[in-house]
């Protein structure tokens, strides 16, 4: 099975916007997870993140995404889709994952699979704790992202 | 009159506006303001100040080290502790790394872009392209089929139609000077950049422990040197820190310097454009030994365009307003105040969003503005490549007259747009160079049995005082940051951090001084209203980390177009 990244986004001292990393955390809590998987905290890395993505044949992004939805709503992305997207609606911290993903495909002849765990958020204002609402979700979406990882592991044996 | 928005600089320091007036085809005033309140520095109170750095490192994550270098600084000022030299040594050649490291970054994948036309790279020679490149640097990737499969590549790019990074710009646009092969020799460097950034990643790791969020402890570094180790500085680990001091040095004089000289050649009009206030401050940082004296980049205030008459740099006299920002002082909003005393209680009382314009006669941003001796200053490389230059810093200077003849400028070109970005690039080097002395002594007090990387005397809050109050300076790549921490109880009762981009991007204050931005775009041509290309120029000349969103309104301040640039 080839490698897959999963990467937790989000700057965890903006309350909801760390979404990424406390799913992250849960996933590193909870384990077993393929050997193939690698855990890493991109927090807000933008450009400098790039080096470590280089050996994916496939990455989860899991970020804090702005779509018309309720709180804890789960959308993925897929890379064509984040590349299409203009202006922001992607991702609300704006590290530039959009960049970034663009990026991975610019610099390789075959880039890595992409999907964006997309999490609607609750609240943006300053503070490290997650709404109530938020961390409810996070059973739902650290089953989302398993899935996910069983379907690679599926069609890249 | 047109006016210029750009709104918003959505990037994770926050989001920057800039309004700007544009009449008879220069622009003839300008607001630069923050949009987003942050307010991180609330979230510190009451923590444990040996905490502090893990938070303040996430204020803005593109300089993780050095906030977290300025935060165990104020800490360890504020206690008395001093540090051990290896310490000093690792912290330098970690903030050293960054510099490099976000100068090559910002300089290809931000700055470079409003110099370098990427679709023009699709009409190149590669012969030529080959032929420019082995006249500017001995750089081994140069042969015309290299240059070839770049093109290739980009044209593979381009026409799968997701521009992507590249799809937000004014491509075609006339202020655009260079010939096809230059811009695909910087197109070529753009993507090797992207690959270098991992030697930089892994000197990163090893000295902070991992990449892009590193370590910091109060009172030293947490990592550990330990020859019999493979999980410590050993022998091994000094070779392959070597071999990555030596790829980041080659990187930086073999394809970035010479790669900035060749495209500021084709510009000599920003030369002449974007100055600003004439006024600059620098705190000083890679010290050898802990003092102000041993720092590699020297402190000092220049009033006025004075190089020759640098003044020396005293904490106590920076300041900051909130007469035109959305925050509310205890005692009116008129009278500055010093860091140790700053308040950061919010009081918005802009317009509610979506707005056409601000108040930019009344408060208008959530940045501050800072003030040195109460009068505005810029702050970043050309400060301190001024201070260092009239400070008859050795190597700087050398570079700096070496660039400036081979433009065929003097030194008043250095008041420049271009300017700001030479010295970008002559710290660069100097830095790369730097990174040597720090390493060989690294590496001596190893070779000699001394393994301490932190002085734990002082670790226990009970042998602190009740109270403590302390300063943590540090020359970010971006300009001088300070962090002001008052400790009592063994527990952070006060912080406040003030940032390069406060200092660049500031509002007007009490006397309706202009901030650095705002001062450096007026005056400056406008070929296209509706391509605003050469604010964008300026601006990113200020290294202020963004992505835009650029409105342009009529005199009837009407929405006439809306373009999103990096």
């Amino acid at each position: 099975m080839k490698k897959i990244f999963i990467v937790g986004m989000g700057n965890v001292l903006l309350q909801d916007e760390g979404i990424g990393i406390h799913v992250l955390e849960r996933l590193e809590k909870e384990g077993g997870l393929p050997d193939e998987v690698e855990l890493i905290r991109g927090e807000t890395g933008g450009l400098a993140l790039l080096p470590s993505l280089d050996e994916a044949s496939a990455i989860i992004f899991v970020d804090a995404a702005d779509f018309e939805g309720t709180p804890g709503e789960v959308r993925m992305y897929k890379r064509e889709e984040v590349q299409k997207a203009r202006y922001i609606p992607l991702s609300v911290h704006d590290v530039g994952l959009r960049d970034l993903i663009s990026l991975l495909s610019l610099k390789s002849a075959s880039p890595p699979e992409i999907m964006v765990v997309g999490i609607k958020p609750m609240r943006l204002g300053t503070g490290i704790q997650i709404s109530s609402e938020l961390d409810k979700a996070i059973p739902s979406i650290v089953m989302i992202i398993r899935t996910e990882v069983e379907r690679f592991a599926m069609l890249h044996p | 009159m047109a006016r210029i928005v750009i709104d918003p600089v959505t990037r994770i320091e926050g989001h920057l506006r800039i309004e700007a007036e544009v009449k008879d085809g220069l622009l003839s005033d300008a607001w630069v303001s923050g949009t987003m309140f942050r307010g991180i520095e609330l979230i510190l109170k009451d923590r444990d100040p040996r905490d502090a750095w893990y938070f303040a490192q996430r204020i803005c994550s593109v300089c993780t080290i050095v906030h977290a270098l300025a935060s165990v600084r104020a800490v360890e000022n504020a206690l008395g502790i001093a540090i051990p030299e290896n310490a000093q040594l690792i912290r330098n050649l970690m903030a050293a790394m960054q510099y490099v490291h976000d100068h090559v970054m910002h300089f290809y994948h931000l700055h470079a872009l409003d110099w370098v036309d990427v679709t023009s790279a699709l009409n190149a020679d590669p012969k030529k392209t080959s032929q420019l490149q082995e006249s500017i640097s001995d750089w081994s990737k140069s042969s015309p089929r290299y240059f070839g499969e770049v093109k290739d590549k980009l044209k593979v790019f381009v026409e799968s139609g997701q521009l992507g990074i590249f799809s937000n710009a004014y491509w075609g646009h006339p202020a655009y000077k260079l010939p096809p092969e230059a811009n695909l020799l910087a197109v070529a460097h753009y993507l090797e950049a992207l690959d270098w950034q991992k030697g930089v990643a892994r000197l990163i790791a090893i000295l902070g422990g991992r990449h892009p969020i590193p370590n910091f402890l109060v009172g030293g570094m947490a990592t550990s040197i330990n020859p019999d180790s493979d999980q410590a500085i050993n022998a091994d680990r000094l070779a392959f820190m070597k071999n990555l001091i030596q790829d980041a040095e080659d990187f930086a004089k073999k394809v970035y310097f010479p790669d900035l000289l060749a495209i500021a050649s084709f510009y000599p009009d920003w030369t002449t454009w974007g100055e600003g206030l004439g006024n600059f401050l620098v705190y000083g940082d890679f010290p050898l030994d802990g003092s102000p004296e041993s720092f590699y980049f020297p402190s000092g205030v220049i009033w006025n365009k004075k190089i020759d008459n640098v003044q020396p740099f005293d904490q106590r006299k920076v300041t900051e307003y909130a007469t035109r920002s959305w925050y509310a002082y205890a005692a009116g909003d008129k009278k500055a105040k010093h860091p140790w005393e700053g308040e950061t209680a919010p009081r918005y009382t802009g317009p509610k969003p979506p707005y056409e314009h601000l108040d930019v006669d009344g408060k208008y941003s959530w940045i501050k503005a800072p003030r040195y001796e109460d009068k505005p200053v810029e702050v970043g490389p050309l400060a301190r490549a001024l201070v260092a230059y009239g400070k008859g810093h050795k190597r700087i200077s050398e570079l700096l007259d070496d660039s400036l003849k081979k433009l065929g400028a003097g030194k008043e070109a250095l008041f420049s747009t271009l300017g700001r970005t030479l010295a970008r690039g002559v710290e660069t080097v100097v830095l790369a160079e730097g990174m040597w002395t720090w390493f060989n002594k690294l590496a001596e007090n190893i070779g000699r049995g001394d393994y301490t990387t932190v002085n734990r005397e002082k670790w226990e809050p009970k042998t602190w005082p009740a109270e403590a109050q302390g300063f943590g300076l540090v020359e970010a790549p971006r300009g001088a940051l300070g962090h002001w921490v008052k400790i009592k109880d063994g527990k952070i009762q006060h912080y406040q951090a003030v940032v390069p981009t406060t200092w660049n991007a500031s509002p007007r204050d009490a006397k309706n001084g202009m901030g650095a931005c705002e001062a450096a775009l007026v005056g400056t041509p406008i070929h296209d209203p509706e391509k605003p290309l050469e604010v964008l120029r300026t601006i990113h000349s200020f290294d202020p980390c963004t992505a835009c969103a650029v409105h342009l309104f009529d005199s009837q301040r009407k929405e006439i177009i809306r373009v999103k640039v990096q």
